[in-house]
């Protein structure tokens, strides 16, 4: 047999990310995905606690055709039914307008994580959050450092104004909106 | 797992053009990207269902979902990706391989969207053929 290293290797998940990046109907895509993303983690959580999906409509008290058509994409779930779904598999139902900056811990890291939030007397839901501060936290002195190269350069306007940035990083970071340049300038 | 796409040309060339590029990418990455277009619904659930099938180290949940399923032919062992199992408007076929050479790594061979039960075994004979390339 060919070794895999005489083919070019074309990563599939990498096809894929490149083609979401490069899409043009983005926001169809993003209809869909949070969808998809709680089929495969209904079917993940399923699969661990070894439920049928007859044993989750009864969990739920509905249908298997329910459920069915459910991870089958065949009907667009409403609030009540999802909610039920993921309280039915032993989870709060999490929702944010902020999906893109939404992260979920790993579900072999999730039994750790809440030991680790007992222990520190938190809800499982505030120790995440408060993990994710951390880690934005450790990586913004890297940004800032990152920038900093830039920091004390002069910034130049479209209108050929330009102005020294003066080593403040809020004043980089935050560049004026056309309605905000004036009083910038001239405070 | 690691999941591959097979390309259409499997020699390595020199990437000389976006366009040499984009063809030497395969018809499962043309596939995905009329896919895209046309179905975005079963774009997106193809996207979280190789992501999560990415994250295994078998594919043993989507067998017992019938998500994947092993074709009936005695010649090659192919396997199917159906996403999803069952619906109406279609379902995403994928018909893949294991890699022998490479532990938990298949290679995506070819795909089609299945409107109903038919007889075109057309992209099923393309993995077939896939397979005995990859095998030589």
């Amino acid at each position: 047999m060919k070794e895999i290293d005489d083919f070019k290797e074309i990563s599939a998940i990498e096809i894929l990310d490149e083609q979401y990046r490069e899409a043009e109907n983005k926001s169809e895509i993003d209809f869909w995905t949070p969808l998809t993303k709680i089929i495969m983690e209904s079917m993940e959580i399923r699969s661990k606690k070894s439920l049928s999906q007859n044993d989750l409509a009864k969990l739920m008290k509905t249908k298997q055709s329910v459920i069915s058509r459910f991870e089958n994409m065949g009907r667009l779930p409403n609030y009540d039914f999802v909610s039920r779904l993921a309280i039915a598999l032993g989870h709060p139902l999490g929702m944010t307008m902020y999906g893109d900056f939404m992260a979920v811990i790993p579900g072999e890291k999730q039994k750790m994580v809440k030991e680790f939030a007992e222990k520190e007397n938190l809800s499982t839901a505030d120790f995440t959050q408060e993990l994710l501060d951390k880690a934005v936290e450790s990586i913004t002195d890297q940004y800032v450092e990152s920038q900093s190269i830039d920091i004390n350069t002069e910034v130049v306007f479209s209108g050929g104004i330009s102005i020294d940035v003066n080593n403040t990083l809020s004043s980089y970071l935050v560049i004026p909106n056309e309605s905000q340049k004036d009083d910038r300038l001239t405070a | 797992m690691n999941i591959y796409c097979y390309p259409d040309d499997n020699k390595i060339i020199q990437l000389s053009s976006k366009t040499k590029a984009e063809e030497q990418r395969g018809s499962v990455y043309k596939f995905l990207k009329k896919l895209m277009k046309d179905r975005p619904d079963l774009w997106a659930l193809t996207n979280s269902t190789l992501k999560e099938a990415q994250k295994l180290d078998d594919l043993k949940r989507f067998e017992k979902n019938k998500w994947v399923g092993k074709l009936k032919r005695e010649d090659s062992p192919i396997y199917e990706f159906r996403i999803p199992p069952t619906k109406r408007g279609g379902v995403v076929r994928i018909y893949f391989a294991y890699i022998d050479s490479k532990p938990k790594s298949i290679m995506l061979l070819s795909a089609e969207l299945k409107h109903k039960k038919g007889s075109n075994n057309g992209k099923v004979t393309q993995a077939v053929r896939r397979y005995k390339e990859m095998c030589k």
